[in-house]
């Protein structure tokens, strides 16, 4: 037993006080009567045993006594130090990537062998949520794509001492001085074939699988079977608006199944350098354009710009570094293409075009001996390397007809088929390690004297023996 | 001290008992003593030389040829020594019992000095004396200020003549009996025993030091049911003791507690003591 003011216990002397107060209350009391005559004839006498005894005196007494003890003891501050283990502070980091989605059931396992008396804060990897609270594990839910878990457990090293990973592979990471890392690897071998890549490219879709097996393709509600192969290249019917690839769902499931929708709609345009008021006005014209700031666009023009690519179509207008040099227009010729649909090669009208240096698959128009002045470099991406005055192209039929035609490449042409349901490479590469993870490597929990504060209840027993002498006293008054 | 309407009205049908022939100072109504003045035939005694020859009774003389004079008494009015016990012991009850005690001699001093008799207010040692009805408002004035005073026994060793004699007294001082015994020789007299109500039943319980209002002298006891049926007894046995002393000396004995109300002790118990009449 321990005191947090040991002096309080000079109020003990108040007990002496009571017992002098007590005494002097048994005095025998003094009372004047008309004449004492008649009392002097009657014999005194002792007072009978229970009498002496003052049962209830006695018991006023000792209840003083005793509130006066519990009160004096309870400004004193009573507690009891016992050594006691004390929590271990316990950063966990959990692996929430998608290699995660089939481990979760072990994770959730490993998570369990931690003690819930430590003092326990769960980081999500990679989005870095915290968890101070260590209650229900099962809203941990891993999302479809790959994550770095480095940033989780540099943030968990901040916090503890002691981190402990579950993953499905050792992370490459090495904790600072002083910090233990303990593994909790959840992975190892899972019977997993996935869709790795699928694209719609030139009316045909594209997919690859990460080891050859059958692919179910259903294109807008019909039906196909393909086989035998790690790889396909399957015409699809014009129109097709919805592909859905599967596979045979295996162990990891996430991979099993791509969907690949056409997009319809409005063409979200932005413009990045500064175009002319002709081609802004030949966009505008067009109704299923729309042009947005700071967005996130389907059709990017760039005009003497050279960022990388940031949107579904990028036309590349006068490209400062995509341009071997600068000619004269010359003799041009359109070769046909949806992109030059209705496009007359008397209508280009250009001040000077462009030498594109990087051979391309599909040249949209040609200058002089034939060099590419405007080509489709890769799918989605268009260069027109074409400098205009204007009063040349713009004032030409075929010019809007162009942009229209750009806007229709980006609403329903490369480019504008979203894919749902596809990991990239890393998210569905799983991880082969499993080690079980050993809470005693986690260490004693260290011994930490922690003091039980008995002053409440010193407080309370204090107010039941007042209630109690209250009692006493009052049923000693109606007895009286 | 003041008396309303109604009561007076019923105190003045009343007037204050004599059962023994008064010797009075005061000519009044009631039978004294003294021979002469009045027309109440008295007793007969042989003639003497010099007695007037009107008083002679001549028929007594046709059957017996001697001669015999009528005496006849005079009319007094009574004369009343009030002896207030104004003690420290009367101060005691709720209301004290002193104040019972003035009340009570004042409805009898009102009636005594009312019929032009005498009153003589005795506190101790000291006495004043009111004559006549006239002298009513300050009696009660002395009265109402009469306190302090020493004992009854000595004022009753002071009483001289014969006439009424009313003791207001919680009669615990102990030469009262023989103070009152010679008193009771010469004079008509009433006790009236006042007590107060926790006389009779003392609110005392365990170890207590018991003090004299008066002597100072005190006694330590225990007391418990036991104590107290043993004080009850001879409380008693006090007032029995005061009851045979009336008895034995023609005395009117009333024994009261200080707070019974005045008009009812005063209207039916000294009626019914035959004090008033």
């Amino acid at each position: 037993m321990s005191f947090l003011h040991p002096a309080a216990f000079a109020g003990l002397a108040s007990i002496l006080l009571l017992i002098l107060l007590s005494l002097w209350r048994q005095r025998p009391t003094r009372v004047v009567v008309p004449s004492v005559r008649l009392w002097e004839k009657i014999p005194d006498r002792l007072p009978p045993v229970r009498s002496m005894r003052r049962p209830r005196a006695g018991l006023s007494l000792l209840l003083q006594i005793l509130a006066a003890a519990a009160l004096v003891t309870a400004m004193a501050g009573p507690g009891v130090v016992r050594p006691r283990a004390a929590p271990r502070r316990i950063a966990v980091v959990v692996d929430l990537s998608a290699p995660m989605i089939p481990r979760m059931d072990d994770a959730r396992r490993e998570l369990a062998k931690l003690d819930p008396a430590d003092d326990i804060v769960l980081i999500e990897s990679p989005s870095l949520a915290r968890h101070e609270r260590w209650g229900d594990l099962s809203p941990l839910t891993p999302i479809e794509r790959a994550g770095d878990p480095r940033p989780a457990l540099d943030l968990a090293a901040s916090e503890a001492k002691r981190i402990v990973f579950v993953g499905d592979r050792s992370p490459a990471w090495s904790p600072p001085p002083g910090v233990t890392l303990h593994l909790a690897l959840v992975g190892g071998p899972l019977r997993n074939v996935g869709i790795v890549d699928a694209h719609v490219e030139a009316g045909k879709i594209f997919l690859r699988l990460s080891s050859p097996s059958e692919v179910d393709l259903n294109l807008d509600g019909h039906a196909r079977r393909l086989t035998g192969a790690a790889t396909y290249l399957v015409e699809i019917p014009e129109g097709t608006r919805r592909i859905e690839a599967a596979l045979t769902p295996d162990d990891f499931a996430a991979d099993d199944r791509v969907l690949l929708e056409r997009e319809e709609g409005p063409v979200d345009v932005e413009f990045e350098g500064r175009p002319d008021s002709a081609l802004r006005a030949a966009i505008e014209a067009n109704s299923r354009a729309r042009i947005v700031r700071n967005g996130n666009p389907r059709l990017r023009i760039r005009v003497g710009a050279s960022a990388g690519r940031t949107a579904p179509v990028v036309v590349d207008v006068d490209p400062p570094g995509g341009v071997e040099g600068w000619l004269e227009p010359g003799s041009l010729a359109v070769v046909p293409h949806a992109l030059t649909r209705g496009v007359e090669a008397d209508d280009l009208r250009f001040s000077q075009v462009g030498k594109i240096a990087v051979p391309v698959e599909a040249a949209l128009i040609h200058g002089p001996g034939g060099i590419p002045v405007a080509a489709v470099v890769k799918p989605g991406e268009i260069v027109l390397a074409v400098r205009y005055a204007a009063n040349g192209w713009p004032a030409r039929p075929s010019f809007p007809i162009f942009w229209a035609n750009v806007v229709e490449y980006a609403g329903s042409g490369a480019g504008a088929w979203r894919a749902r349901g596809l990991l990239d490479e890393a998210a569905s590469r799983l991880g082969m390690e499993r080690r079980p993870l050993d809470p005693a490597a986690l260490g004693e929990r260290p011994l930490a004297p922690v003091r039980t504060d008995f002053t409440g209840g010193s407080i309370v027993l204090a107010g039941l023996l007042v209630a109690l002498l209250w009692g006493v006293e009052r049923r000693s008054g109606d007895s009286e | 001290m003041v008396f309303d309407g109604e009561f007076l009205k019923r105190l003045e049908a009343l007037r204050v008992a004599v059962r023994r022939v008064l010797h009075g100072r005061r000519e009044g109504e009631r039978p004294g003593s003294r021979r002469g003045g009045s027309s109440v035939f008295h007793s007969y005694r042989s003639y003497a030389q010099g007695d007037d020859f009107r008083s002679i009774d001549w028929s007594l003389y046709a059957r017996l040829e001697t001669l015999f004079v009528r005496e006849r008494t005079r009319d007094e009015a009574p004369t009343l020594h009030l002896v207030l016990d104004a003690t420290p012991s009367m101060s005691f009850g709720s209301p004290p019992k002193l104040d019972l005690a003035r009340r009570l001699g004042a409805a009898l001093g009102y009636l005594v000095a009312g019929e032009g008799g005498e009153v003589t207010l005795w506190t101790g040692t000291n006495s004043r004396t009111f004559r006549g009805d006239g002298s009513v408002p300050e009696f009660l004035e002395a009265l109402g200020s009469a306190a302090g005073g020493g004992r009854p026994s000595e004022s009753l060793a002071r009483i001289s003549g014969r006439g009424l004699v009313v003791a207001a007294s919680d009669f615990w001082d102990e030469d009262l009996p023989q103070a009152l015994g010679a008193a009771a020789a010469n004079h008509q007299v009433t006790l009236l025993h006042i007590l107060a109500r926790e006389e009779f039943d003392p609110p005392i319980r365990g170890r207590v030091r018991i003090a004299d209002s008066e002597s100072g002298d005190s006694a330590t006891r225990f007391i418990a049911e036991e104590e107290l049926a043993r004080y009850r007894s001879l409380l008693e046995e006090h007032i029995v003791g005061w009851r045979s002393w009336a008895i034995k000396h023609e005395a009117s004995y009333l024994r009261v507690a200080s707070d019974e109300p005045f008009e009812k002790v005063c209207l039916l118990y000294l009626r019914g003591e035959g004090v008033l009449e």
